[in-house]
């Protein structure tokens, strides 16, 4: 008996591989579908890198006011400003015409005598404004003038406190030269912003590169999306042929597993193949192989035909089936990041994808590539792989109690 | 003690009744004949035979064991030949028989020279995929791989419908070899020429087993088989 159901698991194997041709042409159809996702995906990772936002501002100059005119042309030198603002000068009926139009995001009007005020400690308020129905520019344009404000503020009584106290121990002498100290000190720090901040590069994709990043997506991919060629190897047989099996002593437990055997090891031996192709190409900067990446890979494999297979034995197969694989793969590698950076997405679908299969499938393969396998990524895919094959073999019983 | 012995079988299907109290025995060397209309309950009698199906009651005996209780006893004693083609139908013909071959004591290649292979003149499709197989070479190799494990007892479910009378008249000339062999077959089937082989027939009506006398001619059921075609089997 034993030897029936080994002959009959290799018999299943040799099937399976049978499709090996009408695979690799939906492979190659596939993965040009990949390639173009991932090609989409790279190019919007490095389109966000240059990205700014930039708030046109209108400055309205008392006229003759070479003292404002610096004080604007300092500010917009600064380093935390430029990157964000563009102070264009302008009369004050110009920009309220600018602000109707559109055109800028906010005025700023500089009253006259604004400086002398200041130098006499005489508070002369600038006028802001902005629009009604306030955009996104002029929302983050009042924030940058209340954390200004703000900081102004601290520096201000920074310096003002040191006059006290050289007031209070009797150093009068001194009172004038520390504040131009401070100012310049002030001025040093807000010119550059690397003296407080240190610089750290932050990328969407974490450790690896963007090509790399999208090479592993592209892997889960392409295996969901050719395992919809498959699908009919999970299909329910003919009663006749499991009647008869059955008179053999084979039951349908025992089929479902040879069935689900026999594909993981065509998609693994196919992958692989693929894997060394690439590794000897062009691709060889991106992919490596060595046995952690053939056995990460075959982990991959067996989770996601097992998820296939599971959805198979819900579905019936046919089309209901290839829509499933379809539909719930394609979400599980947006929900996990893998199309577009989890950075990009709103928080709830970020969370649910961080639950899903995908996500391990394609952090088990980046690790195996880039570092060292994931073991946490490993376990979770083999927990995956045992969930999903147990779940398809109850379906499969649970529905053929019928009779 | 009889080579097969039925009691009371029962079987139903949501809460229609197909099969009540499905009493009979046959000895071996005997060939049963099941007739009666299509969806009266003959292929669910027989899947039960087989031990494809279970029944929801009543009790089977091959030669004094109990296949219900033992499984392996109906692997051991039947070789069921179902309707419809119960082949691997992406494998090879040589492939299907040397699955259901390898646990049995016959040897394959002494079967494939002079034995039931060479007979149905399956020899010489061995490489060929069973899908590109005719009707007929697929019942003929659905027989071989049934008997594989020498059986005792072969359960034929209309082996001959919808085939040419070639094939026809080697699956009857078989079964009179098997019979005079010392087998038992249980049959279903509309063909006179296949039930001229049958020692006993039975009608089966609205799931009850009527013993028919011996020389009843089909023709003379004709009113009893017509008009129930619920397609139940």
């Amino acid at each position: 008996m034993i030897k029936k159901h080994l002959l009959f698991a290799f018999f299943q194997i040799k099937s399976t591989f049978r499709a090996v041709p009408r695979l690799i042409l939906c492979t190659a159809v596939f993965a040009a579908a990949v390639i173009v996702i991932g090609l989409c995906g790279n190019e919007l990772l490095s389109d966000s890198q240059d990205r700014t936002v930039n708030i046109n501002v209108a400055a309205v100059i008392p006229e003759g006011d070479t003292s404002v005119a610096l004080g604007f042309q300092v500010i917009s030198s600064m380093d935390s400003l430029k990157s964000m603002c563009r102070f264009i000068a302008m009369d004050h009926d110009e920009a309220i015409s600018a602000l109707r139009d559109g055109k800028i995001s906010a005025i700023i009007e500089i009253p006259e005598n604004f400086v002398d005020d200041l130098m006499y400690g005489k508070n002369t308020p600038a006028t802001i404004t902005i629009p009604e129905n306030a955009g996104m520019e002029t929302l983050i344009f009042r924030s940058m003038i209340s954390a200004g404000a703000k900081s102004l503020a601290s520096s201000e009584s920074g310096i003002y406190a040191v006059s006290d106290l050289l007031e209070y121990y009797g150093y009068h002498d001194y009172v004038t030269a520390s504040q131009d100290e401070l100012y310049d000190f002030y001025m040093k720090y807000a010119f550059n912003r690397m003296y407080f901040y240190d610089g750290e590069t932050v990328s969407a994709t974490g450790q690896t590169s963007s090509a790399g990043y999208y090479i592993c997506s592209g892997i889960i991919l392409l295996l969901l999306l050719c395992s919809m060629v498959t699908i009919d190897r999970f299909s329910n047989r003919p009663p006749a042929v499991m009647e008869s099996l059955k008179t053999g002593g084979i039951s349908k437990t025992y089929v479902r597993l040879c069935e689900y055997i026999g594909v993981v090891l065509m998609f693994f031996v196919l992958f692989t193949a693929i894997l060394i192709i690439c590794s000897h190409t062009a691709a060889s900067e991106y992919i490596t192989l060595n046995a952690g990446v053939i056995l990460s890979l075959l982990l991959v494999t067996a989770s996601v035909i097992a998820f296939v297979m599971f959805l198979c034995c819900i579905g019936d197969c046919g089309l209901v089936s290839t829509m499933l694989v379809f539909l719930t793969g394609a979400f599980m590698l947006y929900a996990g990041g893998r199309i577009v950076p989890g950075s990009y997405l709103p928080e709830i679908i970020e969370k649910t994808g961080n639950v899903l299969p995908a996500k391990s499938w394609c952090t088990l393969i980046e690790s195996a590539f880039y570092r060292t396998p994931d073991i946490n990524a490993a376990l979770i895919c083999a927990a995956y792989a045992v969930l999903f094959l147990g779940a398809g073999i109850l379906v499969t019983v649970i529905k053929g109690r019928d009779r | 003690m009889s080579l097969i012995e039925v009691s009371k079988i029962t079987k139903n299907y949501g809460k229609k009744q197909v099969l009540r109290d499905i009493t009979f025995s046959a000895e071996a060397g005997e060939c049963i004949g099941i007739v009666g209309a299509n969806g009266c309950g003959k292929s669910t009698l027989l899947k039960i035979l087989s031990g494809a199906h279970k029944p929801d009651g009543g009790s089977i005996s091959y030669n004094n064991e109990n296949p219900l209780a033992r499984s392996s006893v109906f692997s051991r004693y039947v070789g069921y030949v179902p309707q419809e083609n119960p082949l691997f139908d992406n494998l090879t013909v040589l492939d299907n028989l040397r699955l259901w071959y390898c646990d049995s004591s016959h040897n394959l290649k002494d079967d494939i020279r002079n034995g039931i292979i060479a007979e149905f003149g399956i020899d010489r499709y061995l490489k060929s995929i069973v899908r590109t197989l005719s009707g007929g070479m697929k019942k003929r190799l659905s027989i071989a791989c049934s008997i594989a494990k020498n059986p005792e007892i072969l359960i034929l479910d209309e082996p001959g419908a919808s085939l040419d009378i070639v094939c026809k008249e080697d699956i009857k000339r078989y079964m009179k070899k098997y019979v005079a062999d010392g087998g038992s077959i249980i049959i279903a089937s509309h063909e006179e020429s296949e039930l001229s082989v049958c020692s006993r027939m039975f009608l089966m009506d609205n799931g009850i087993l009527i013993n028919l006398a011996p020389g009843t001619a089909l023709s003379s059921l004709m009113g009893r088989i017509a008009g129930k075609d619920d397609n139940n089997d």
